[in-house]
């Protein structure tokens, strides 16, 4: 079932278009990452989900719900966070969560078991300016949990966090997740895709360049990898292979993807040329590689270090 | 839901310590200018009491209190946009209206408490100066009480041209200039057009239908002798209904601007 489905969403801030014609669809109990570099218009596409931009073009339906009245009462059923945590500084964690509950029209029972989820229960009557970074998070997390909406949309839940922060949010989504709610999580983090989300959504420049499941896109085409002594007879020989594609040299190794998928068939064209390998391996492409690949560039989005 | 964003408002408000420093300071203000001229008719001969001090405590610190209302309406707007709560709010279920909705609550409350905190300090102070001597007569109660309005008014249309600017600007500090050298704006404008013989003009302005509505002259029974030094030749009437115009094209245009803008 579609929980949030996009179609041709588009927003223009005069000459500079932020989001462009980007469609994707969001099921029930996915974690969809929607992953990009900095500026390549993941926030605003999710500040138009949340109904604070106003999208210049394009179709959103949230809950099979679509028009400005129906959203409305459907956003009810959604929770969030938005880039960096905003909280009442001068308001305590518990009175943040108040505040919180009071606008989602529930009784102040529903805060301490929110405060509670993210270990934060010891530090709920202060204020959140006296708060580190990771605690903020957590907070906020806890404010867009409260009311169990079924759709989670998290902006960067991981930003500033030191690495052991990084995994408690981490964790902390996995098990939402678990407990059977649709969680899309924007981050310019690939590992954190690779390791919380089962659906992906690549963006670069506002543009969307690839929607899918995380399996799919780091396991598309198998990479095979050879070595023999002698490198060079190596690349000549595959080069003339018909099957073989997208074919690298590096260091003494070849890099190349088969049309047919068949290395035994690979195998036998060498040894009639006389060449033996020494090595052949499937390499599983990364997440990371598919990113590069798709986007052009090295370094667009971090690795996320991580432990 | 309006009544609910509301009660919020009155809780972060409440809970702020920014508004509680506001609220001491503008106390001591008052407690300064009252107790002076307490102190001064004391030992003056003079009286400092009712009836007498009546028209000074409805209206001569009225200027200060609009001051303290655009300071306390503006750290409640602008604030939230500094610590982007405002749609952080909206994410979690409140509709823009119902967030604007209330903090226009705001402005009469920030009035009225103001002016109450006011006229406790300096009617205390009347309390004490009170006796049986130098007494004149008291002013029709109709007096008072449009003068209690005019100046809840007059609060209420400044503080309507701080919200305007606010949710314009977004930004405390540049808020706080603006809405404070407004006055200065909008009288230097006043010149301008009176030199342009453009003077009928002028007395629309704003913050000059400000200025009238807090003269307490103004609210005199046509006939005494203080009537005629009221500013301009406004009728009691048209004032009002220019005051309320201006707070109504202000709030209208501030809802504008904020509904329009992407949060």
């Amino acid at each position: 079932m579609s929980i949030l489905s996009v179609a041709g969403l588009t927003k223009r801030y005069g000459k500079l278009t932020a989001v462009d014609d980007v469609t994707f669809d969001v099921h029930s109990g996915q974690v969809f990452g929607f992953l990009g570099p900095n500026g390549s218009g993941k926030t605003t596409t999710i500040g138009m989900v949340f109904g604070i931009v106003t999208p210049t073009a394009g179709h959103l339906t949230l809950f099979g719900s679509d028009g400005p009245r129906a959203l409305a009462q459907s956003r009810r059923r959604v929770g969030g966070t938005l880039e960096q945590p905003s909280l009442y500084p001068y308001l305590t964690g518990r009175q943040n969560l108040h505040l919180v509950a009071q606008i989602k029209r529930l009784d102040d029972s529903h805060v301490a078991p929110a405060l509670k989820a993210v270990d934060l229960l010891a530090a709920a009557d202060r204020k959140t300016k006296g708060y580190s970074l990771g605690m903020k998070q957590r907070l906020a997390l806890a404010a867009a949990m409260l009311g169990d909406p079924e759709l989670l949309i998290f902006d960067e839940p991981t930003n500033g966090l030191d690495p052991e922060g990084m995994q408690e949010i981490r964790e902390l989504i996995l098990k939402l997740s678990r407990s059977g709610r649709t969680i899309v999580l924007c981050t310019h983090l690939l590992a954190e895709v690779e390791r919380v989300c089962t659906h992906v959504a690549i963006l670069k420049q506002g543009r969307l360049l690839r929607c899918g499941a995380v399996a799919e896109l780091t396991t598309g085409a198998p990479v095979f990898r050879l070595r023999t002594d002698n490198p060079l007879t190596l690349w000549e020989a595959v080069c003339k292979y018909p099957p073989a594609r997208q074919m690298r040299r590096e260091h003494e190794a070849v890099y190349t993807e088969l049309a047919d998928s068949d290395p035994a068939l690979l195998c036998k064209y060498l040894a009639g040329l006389g060449i033996y390998l020494a090595e052949l391996s499937n390499q599983r492409a990364t997440l990371e590689e598919t990113f590069l690949r798709l986007t052009g560039s090295s370094g667009a989005a971090d690795s996320g270090a991580a432990p | 839901m309006i009544f609910t964003a509301y009660r919020l408002e009155l809780f972060k408000m409440c809970q702020r310590l920014a508004t509680w420093v506001a609220l001491l300071c503008f106390s001591a203000l008052t407690l300064l200018m009252f107790g002076s001229q307490f102190y001064g008719a004391r030992h003056a001969h003079g009286y400092f009491g009712f009836p007498d001090s009546l028209p000074a405590l409805l209206t001569a610190g009225a200027p200060f209190a609009s001051i303290f209302g655009v300071v306390l309406i503006v750290l409640m707007v602008c604030s939230e946009f500094d610590w982007k709560t405002s749609r952080q709010n909206i994410i979690d279920g409140l509709s823009k209206r119902q967030w604007f909705a209330g903090k226009v609550l705001l402005i009469p409350t920030i009035a009225v408490v103001l002016y109450l905190t006011q006229g406790a300090i300096g009617g205390t102070l009347a309390f004490i100066g009170t006796s049986s001597l130098n007494r004149h007569p008291f002013d029709p109660t109709a007096t008072y009480a449009l003068a209690a309005c005019g100046v809840l008014l007059a609060m209420m249309c400044y503080a309507s041209i701080a919200l305007f600017i606010g949710l314009s600007v977004r930004s405390t500090g540049p808020t706080l200039a603006i809405a404070l050298l407004y006055q200065v704006f909008d009288n230097i404008a006043a010149i301008t057009l009176r030199g342009l013989r453009l003077g009928a003009i002028a007395e629309w302005l704003p913050f000059q239908v400000h200025s009238a509505l807090l003269a307490y002259n103004q609210y005199q029974p046509y006939g005494s002798g203080a009537r005629a030094h009221a500013n301009g030749h406004w009728s009691t009437g048209v004032l009002f209904m220019a005051g309320a115009a201006w707070v109504t094209v202000l709030l209208g245009a501030s809802y504008r601007v904020y509904m329009k803008r992407d949060l």
